[in-house]
C-alpha cells in the first residue's frame, strides 16, 4: 500500500487550538501541495483527516470526500494512526492529514521501528510504500516534499 | 550541513562495472534531477562523485565543476562516505554514488539504524543536520514534472 502523511499547512495562532484556521500563506501552501499530489496520485485513493479545522481545510484542497478520524486529532499516538490507515494490508493509497509531532512519529515507526519525532514541515508530506520483496516486507520512502520545494 | 545523497541514474547492464555508461533514459533522468536541484539548492555547494562512469556522467548533468573521490566507489562504507562529505562540518555537499551504500548512510544519519534504505536510480535524499539528520526532501525522476 501507499501511505501519504500530510501535515496541515500554516494556521493562525490562537485558542482554542482545535478551531485554528489556515492563514493566507497556509492556503497557498495547501493548494500547491494538493496540485502536486493530484498530478501524481492514482484516480482512486482514500482521504482521512484529523477533525481539527486546519487539517480539514488542508484536506479539502484535494477536492475528494474526507473521512474524519479522531485517531488523527492533535496528540494522536503513532500506533493508532497506523491502525487507522489500514497499514500494511490495505490495497491502495491513503492520504492522512494531521499534526506534528504525531505524523513524524508514524514515519519513524514505519521506517525505523521506533516512534521518534521526525520533522515534517507545515504543509509538507511523506509518501511511504510497502513492497514485499522476496519474503521481506520493505518500507520505501517514495518522496518527502514541503511547499517551498514545489 | 546539507547533504544530498544522489544515486547515479539508470546505466547499461554488463561489462566492467566501473565502466558502465548511462542509458539514454538514465541521461534524461540525470538532467531532470539536475534541473530540480539547481533551482532549489543553496547557491554554494560542492559536488563529489564516485569514480564509476555512471556516477561521473550523472554528476556532469549538474553542469558545475565536481570532484572525484575514490572513497565513494561502489561498496563504500558509511564512515568513508561521511569522510568524503566532510559531515557535519561542510556547507552543502552533493554526493553522487551507489546503492546500497547511500541508503546505509541515510539510515545511519536519520535513524541511527544499521539498515539499507532503498534509493531509486537517479533519486536523491536531501538531509540536513549536525549530528543526527532530518530529511528535507526525497525526490525521484518519476515524481518530477517533465
Amino acid at each position: 500500500m501507499d501511505l501519504i502523511l500530510w501535515r496541515h499547512a500554516e494556521a493562525e495562532p490562537g485558542e482554542p487550538d482545535f478551531d485554528r484556521r489556515l492563514t493566507a500563506k497556509g492556503r497557498k501552501q495547501g493548494e500547491r501541495v494538493a496540485q502536486w499530489l493530484l498530478q501524481r496520485l492514482p484516480v482512486r485513493f482514500s482521504l482521512i483527516a484529523s477533525p481539527a479545522v486546519r487539517s480539514q481545510q488542508t484536506a479539502k484542497m484535494l477536492g475528494m470526500p474526507i473521512r474524519t478520524d479522531q485517531a488523527l486529532a492533535p496528540g494522536a499516538n503513532a500506533a493508532q494512526i497506523v491502525s487507522a490507515s489500514g497499514w500494511p494490508d490495505y490495497k491502495g493509497l491513503v492520504v492522512m492529514v494531521g499534526h506534528q509531532p504525531d505524523l513524524g512519529r508514524v514515519a519513524a515507526q514505519l521506517l525505523a521501528g521506533s516512534p521518534d519525532p521526525w520533522s515534517i514541515k507545515k504543509g509538507g508530506l511523506w509518501w511511504l510504500s510497502n513492497r514485499v520483496r522476496g519474503e521481506k516486507d520493505q518500507v520505501v520512502v517514495r518522496s518527502v516534499v514541503s511547499p517551498d520545494l514545489l | 550541513m546539507d547533504l544530498i545523497l544522489w544515486r547515479h541514474a539508470e546505466a547499461e547492464e554488463g561489462g566492467a562495472d566501473l565502466e558502465r555508461r548511462l542509458t539514454p533514459k538514465g541521461e534524461q533522468q540525470a538532467v531532470a534531477m539536475a534541473r530540480w536541484m539547481l533551482a532549489r539548492l543553496p547557491r554554494d555547494f560542492r559536488v563529489i562523485a564516485s569514480p564509476a562512469v555512471r556516477a561521473q556522467q550523472t554528476a556532469k548533468a549538474l553542469t558545475v565543476p565536481f570532484e572525484t573521490e575514490k572513497l565513494l566507489a561502489p561498496g563504500a562504507s558509511i564512515a568513508n562516505i561521511l569522510r568524503a562529505a566532510g559531515w557535519p562540518r561542510q556547507g552543502s555537499v552533493v554526493l553522487v554514488g551507489h546503492q546500497p551504500d547511500l541508503g546505509r548512510v541515510a539510515a545511519h544519519l536519520v535513524a541511527g539504524a544499521n539498515s539499507e534504505w532503498r534509493i531509486d536510480k537517479a533519486a536523491l535524499w536531501w538531509l540536513s543536520g549536525e549530528v543526527q539528520a532530518s530529511i528535507v526532501a526525497v525526490i525521484s525522476p518519476a515524481l518530477i514534472e517533465r
